[in-house]
């Protein structure tokens, strides 16, 4: 940049002396001219012609100059862009030497033959190539997918180029040494004008975090078995003892046995939260949705939390106001979700209290309202209420016991079955969580008998 | 149909073994024969005869899916249910050993109490 600067200065002090100079000779032949006025024709000529001749040969080296100048900044501004190009070559490459993956463009041509035009040194890391060895022809790459995987590889490169969209996969590739590492890959593509489409994007080598994942599900499972085991043997044990399998107990052992079965149960409830979670993250979890009346599900949920109730010396109250509602869900995840609301309803009423569950339609929906008269929720807990390990911060609520996954764990389950979950609430006004639930379409509903 | 009397039931934990046959055997009046391993269960069978089999699904060696395997392909089975024990209870897991060929899953944790009412409705259920 200095350099042209410089440069166009030189030029125009160089054109600034050049018509100073033909000033100066046009006034000299000019003053010539006057000086001599009875000269004959020929000195005022060869005076003149002296002071044009001189003139142009500076005009001409000035020209020459000129020419050179230009030449020279043409050939300037050319290196500087080679030297920019290099540049900016060496420093894609030293940051693409610094990304733990592969960096590249990938070109697959209409004729189905692919390449990579530009592959930073990761490959090595990934495939065991080098750049050069891929430059022209991708094959190379292909040929070290693993076998189960490569179908997958080329559908989605072939749906991505067909629908110019985002390319995304995780699979395996197996090296020439055998080893099998899993690879995640993200690109771009762009239609070239010559039809062809070019993707700029990236490979890493997943294989740890899938390792990591690999052990993370054999612990949840470890847990799963090892913790359930015990606790299986416990709450028989209590159960048994409960039952008054071997002859009546005094009145304290049956106080400290329904304690003990009452602990069991949360410490099951706290096991399940926990693995629920964990399984919706995981995207392990599966759901076996059905069309089916609602009505049913909410009544075995309130037969089921009934004793949970008690505890509380709260009632359920149902008004069913739409009570032929269908919908498409888990019934077993739906009364998970109901349990969690009916609990915390009956958690946070005061004893005697009622909670008012109400079915209804709301246009398209089926609506299931869960109403209590309990403590409220703050406002300044609101906002996280459906995170995970949630719970108002107060010692009175922490004592009403729970693991805070509840309704991070509805939230998602409802999520799953096309639904909504939402409140409102007053402090100290009591709360009202709400289910919202596509109604089945006619054509899901079965034929009825005739 | 006969009554239900003989239950076999092949869980490798000691103390599950107690809970489940004292559960069994004191409230719901069956005779328990309890077997430590599926290696143990495929010995034993001939000679206990079993009138159902309540099988635990993740024992260390053989498990209880390649228990019930085992006794399928060495006895006929028709008319013994086979009912897995097991934590593992997503639907997808249920449908599984159904399709091995179960009766039924119970969960564990289990009820002491209800465990078994629960094991002779699945009787009845099979058996009708």
């Amino acid at each position: 940049m200095i350099n042209q600067r410089v440069s166009r200065t030189t030029n125009f002090i160089s054109w600034l002396g050049s018509i100073l100079l033909l000033l100066l000779f046009s006034y000299l032949a000019w003053r010539g001219y006057r000086l001599n006025p009875t000269g004959d024709v020929l000195q005022r000529w060869v005076l003149a012609f002296l002071a044009s001749e001189l003139l142009l040969l500076t005009l001409l080296s000035e020209f020459k100059r000129l020419i050179r100048g230009l030449l020279q900044e043409v050939q300037q501004s050319e290196n500087l862009k080679r030297h920019a190009q290099i540049e900016a070559g060496e420093r894609l490459n030293k940051i693409a030497s610094q990304l733990p993956g592969m960096v590249f463009q990938f070109q697959l041509a209409p004729d189905g033959s692919s390449c990579f035009p530009y592959c930073s040194e990761g490959i090595r890391d990934i495939y065991n190539l080098t750049p050069e060895q891929v430059k022209h022809d991708a094959s190379p790459v292909f040929s070290q997918l693993h076998p189960d995987d490569a179908h997958l590889v080329y559908d989605s490169i072939a749906d991505s180029a067909q629908q110019l969209t985002l390319w995304k996969l995780e699979y395996r590739v197996q090296r020439p040494d055998s080893e099998v590492i899993w690879v995640s890959g993200r690109s771009v593509p762009e239609r070239q004008a010559d039809g062809s489409v070019l993707w700029y994007g990236f490979i890493s080598d997943i294989t740890e975090r899938k390792k990591i994942e690999r052990l993370k599900d054999e612990f949840v499972s470890t847990v799963s078995h090892e913790l359930r085991t015990p606790l299986t043997a416990i709450s028989g044990a209590i159960g048994l003892l409960h039952g008054e399998v071997f002859g009546p107990l005094p009145q304290q052992a049956a106080q400290m046995t329904q304690l003990a079965q009452a602990n069991v149960k949360k410490l099951q409830l706290l096991i399940n939260d926990l693995l629920d979670m964990d399984k919706l993250i995981a995207g392990k979890m599966l759901f076996d949705i059905q069309p089916q009346p609602l009505l049913p599900i909410i009544e075995t949920s309130l037969r089921d939390n009934q004793s949970y109730a008690q505890q509380y010396q709260v009632s359920y109250q149902l008004q069913a106001i739409s009570a032929d509602m269908w919908v498409n869900v888990d019934s077993m995840r739906l009364q998970q979700v109901m349990a969690n609301l009916l609990s915390n309803a009956a958690k946070f009423s005061p004893p005697q209290a009622e909670v008012n569950i109400i079915v209804q339609q709301q246009g398209d929906k089926a609506l299931i309202r869960v109403i209590d008269t309990g403590c409220g929720i703050s406002e300044q807990f609101k906002p996280h209420i459906f995170s995970k390990f949630s719970q108002a911060d107060s010692s009175d609520i922490k004592s009403k016991g729970g693991t805070g996954l509840g309704l991070a764990i509805s939230k998602q389950l409802m999520s799953h079955m096309q639904g909504e979950i939402g409140f409102q609430s007053e402090q100290d006004n009591g709360s009202e969580f709400y289910l919202l639930l596509p109604l089945a379409s006619t054509a899901e509903l079965p034929e009825a008998d005739e | 149909m006969t009554e239900l009397q003989r239950i076999m039931h092949v869980e490798d934990d000691p103390s599950i073994q107690q809970v489940a046959k004292i559960a069994l055997e004191a409230v719901g009046g069956f005779s328990v024969h309890t077997c430590g391993s599926g290696r143990q269960a495929l010995t034993d069978y001939p000679t206990v005869k079993p009138q159902l089999i309540l099988l635990d699904v993740m024992m260390p060696g053989m498990d209880g899916p390649t228990t019930l395997q085992q006794l399928q392909s060495q006895y006929d089975l028709t008319k013994v249910p086979v009912v897995f024990m097991t934590a593992k209870v997503q639907s997808n897991e249920i449908a599984s050993y159904k399709a091995l060929g179960a009766a039924d899953v119970v969960a564990k944790p289990f009820d002491p109490m209800a465990l078994s009412n629960q094991i002779r409705q699945i009787w009845l259920d099979f058996h009708q």
